[in-house]
């Protein structure tokens, strides 16, 4: 798997970065990530104090930032683009301070292993997962402006 | 309710600063609510003209959502699942942005919200949030 440049294929920079690696296999469009929460982080002053849990709604942002980066990394830019959709995204388990996260997901057209092809709308089924146990599961549809 | 009544619902919400995503409560009742967010209570975190992003209006509907719970049960809850999530307008949002929320399915410790998100009346982006009491 090719290990992506995120300074050149995410606009999203520090403190709103929410992938730290992405590894993207051009054959199969499968897409690897991770993504660690320092004890440190901003929001979990308000979310929830005395008890932080990372927000369920910034585990979206990194499945949708790790298919972003495969995304802009098949076009060869960083584009603009919206999370369009979610079908479903369903959370299994609170993630606390200290848990890394693994996203694992796969984009369901596989148009995106045919850059020339890229549609406007990409849809990616996603896992994340810390250790081996699955934590949250989503469906999202990515738009770009292409 | 009074405006000192629903500001203490706000101020009564488990989220805080810097993750309160909630400013205003236009109405609420045991069944719906309309609520505004217009970022003047995070100004370090946003400029009038910020573009907003999905996860604030993620956060805004499970936050506007979850004083329902707060008026009624007086409960902590954690979002257990979005659904049938839609951006309609494809343009660029900016604040202030508002919401209509309603209870679709009150099954404890499981409840459903249909909510959709406007800017000016029109609507830019809606769906279903699912909260869990603990």
């Amino acid at each position: 798997m090719k290990v992506l440049d995120l300074n050149l294929y995410l606009k999203q920079s520090q403190p709103f970065r929410f992938v730290d690696e992405v590894l993207y296999c051009e054959n199969t469009g499968a897409i690897k990530a991770k993504r660690f929460f320092d004890p440190a982080e901003d929001f979990f002053k308000g979310h929830f104090p005395g008890e932080p849990i990372v927000p369920g709604v910034l585990i979206v942002e990194c499945m949708a930032q790790a298919c972003r980066a495969s995304l802009n990394y098949s076009v060869g830019r960083a584009t603009t683009g919206f999370l369009a959709t979610i079908e479903r995204v369903k959370f299994i388990r609170p993630v606390r301070p200290n848990d890394e996260l693994f996203i694992e997901a796969k984009p369901i057209d596989m148009s995106l292993a045919e850059p020339a092809k890229l549609p406007r709308y990409c849809q990616f089924r996603c896992v994340v997962k810390i250790a081996n146990e699955s934590i949250a599961k989503a469906t999202l549809i990515l738009y770009q402006d292409v | 309710m009074k405006d000192s009544q629903c500001q203490l619902l706000i101020d009564g919400l488990s989220q805080q600063a810097p993750f309160r995503y909630v400013d205003r409560i236009i109405s609420i009742s045991d069944e719906s609510v309309e609520a505004e967010l217009t970022a003047s209570i995070l100004p370090d975190r946003f400029v009038a003209t910020a573009v907003v992003d999905t996860y604030v209006m993620l956060e805004f509907a499970a936050q506007a959502s979850g004083l329902i719970l707060s008026k009624k049960k007086n409960q902590r809850g954690l979002v257990s699942s979005f659904n049938n999530i839609e951006r309609v307008l494809f343009n660029e949002i900016h604040f202030p942005i508002s919401i209509r929320s309603s209870l679709i399915s009150a099954r404890a410790p499981f409840y459903i919200f249909r909510f959709g998100i406007y800017v000016n009346n029109t609507l830019v982006f809606k769906g279903e949030v699912s909260i869990f009491l603990s």
